[in-house]
């Protein structure tokens, strides 16, 4: 199944599907580079808030809602800078999305998501290959400076 | 009534919820999401976040009713919950599901019952609080469609 991408934000300011057309009056912060952002989780006002709070932040963003999709749209060749991804979703769980992504040589930043951390979720995750891990909601407390330190490691 | 008189409204509410311990600085980050190219991102999120609570904890009440309770099912609607909750400001509903959490780890079933009662109540409370601060919104819609025609 062909991977559902919601809608892309485009840095120059317009929506890559209809008329839609979205200015930068959103960009809260202004960065050396254009970096963009994959968002995996099938709760939609999750992902939802998760891609209108990076795209706020002037990250181009892309939604999907399983690790399937994820899986298949970077084995499509689209490539991240960041990849936010939560642990739970339905068929291919968050770890195993992000062992076959990192099997694939990605090297992006991934920040793993979750509405309880355990010790053993935690465990899972790491060992599958994310470099950090939170709990939602997106908060620009922790994931702007994520942002900027991706952006000055460009 | 003037958009600013609604929005001071609005604002004025939110604290209220703010003091009153029902909603926490989550909201106010949805809040701030909206603008004049997404006027109705507030209410879509209200919208989105009472219909899929709603039926979560319709699906966790049917689980925790079974006669024997699959508590790893229980544990992925309160992450499906808490996820949500916690994205919208909904801080006692987030409580609640940390209780259930923990009732799903003591495998009690009436202890999970209890937790899930705690959380109906909880959803209630925001989702009329929400509903309220949407109700607000709308009128701003209105007025502005209005405004189109005149």
């Amino acid at each position: 199944m062909a991977p559902t991408i919601e809608s892309v934000y485009l840095g120059n300011g317009g929506l890559s599907e209809g008329n839609n057309k979205r200015s930068n009056r959103f960009v809260k912060a202004t960065w050396k580079n254009n970096l963009t952002a994959l968002v995996v989780d099938n709760v939609e006002l999750c992902r939802v808030l998760e891609r209108e709070n990076l795209r706020a932040y002037g990250v181009e963003t892309v939604a999907v809602e399983t690790g399937e999709a994820a899986v298949e749209l970077v084995a499509s060749g689209s490539t991240f800078n960041l990849i936010f991804i939560d642990i739970y979703l339905p068929t291919m769980s968050g770890p195993e999305a992000v062992r076959q992504i990192r099997a694939m040589g990605v090297r992006s930043k991934i920040i793993g998501l979750t509405a309880i951390i355990t010790e053993k979720d935690e465990q899972d995750f790491f060992a599958a290959g994310i470099d950090e891990f939170y709990e939602k909601p997106l908060d620009p407390d922790w994931f702007v400076p994520i942002i900027r330190e991706v952006d000055n490691q460009i | 009534m003037a958009e600013t008189d609604v929005r001071k409204q609005i604002k004025d509410y939110v604290q209220t919820m703010h003091e009153q311990g029902i909603l926490d600085h989550n909201f106010e980050n949805v809040q701030n999401l909206q603008g004049e190219e997404n006027p109705h991102f507030v209410l879509d999120i209200i919208d989105i976040f009472c219909r899929d609570a709603e039926i979560c904890i319709e699906d966790m009440t049917k689980s925790v009713d079974e006669p024997v309770v699959d508590y790893a099912k229980v544990t992925g609607f309160i992450h499906l919950l808490k996820g949500s909750s916690s994205s919208v400001g909904g801080c006692r509903i987030v409580l609640a599901c940390r209780e259930l959490r923990k009732a799903t780890e003591s495998k009690t079933k009436e202890r999970c019952v209890e937790a899930v009662n705690n959380i109906k109540r909880e959803f209630f409370t925001v989702r009329d609080n929400l509903n309220a601060i949407a109700k607000m919104e709308r009128s701003i819609r209105t007025d502005d469609a209005m405004t189109g025609i005149f």
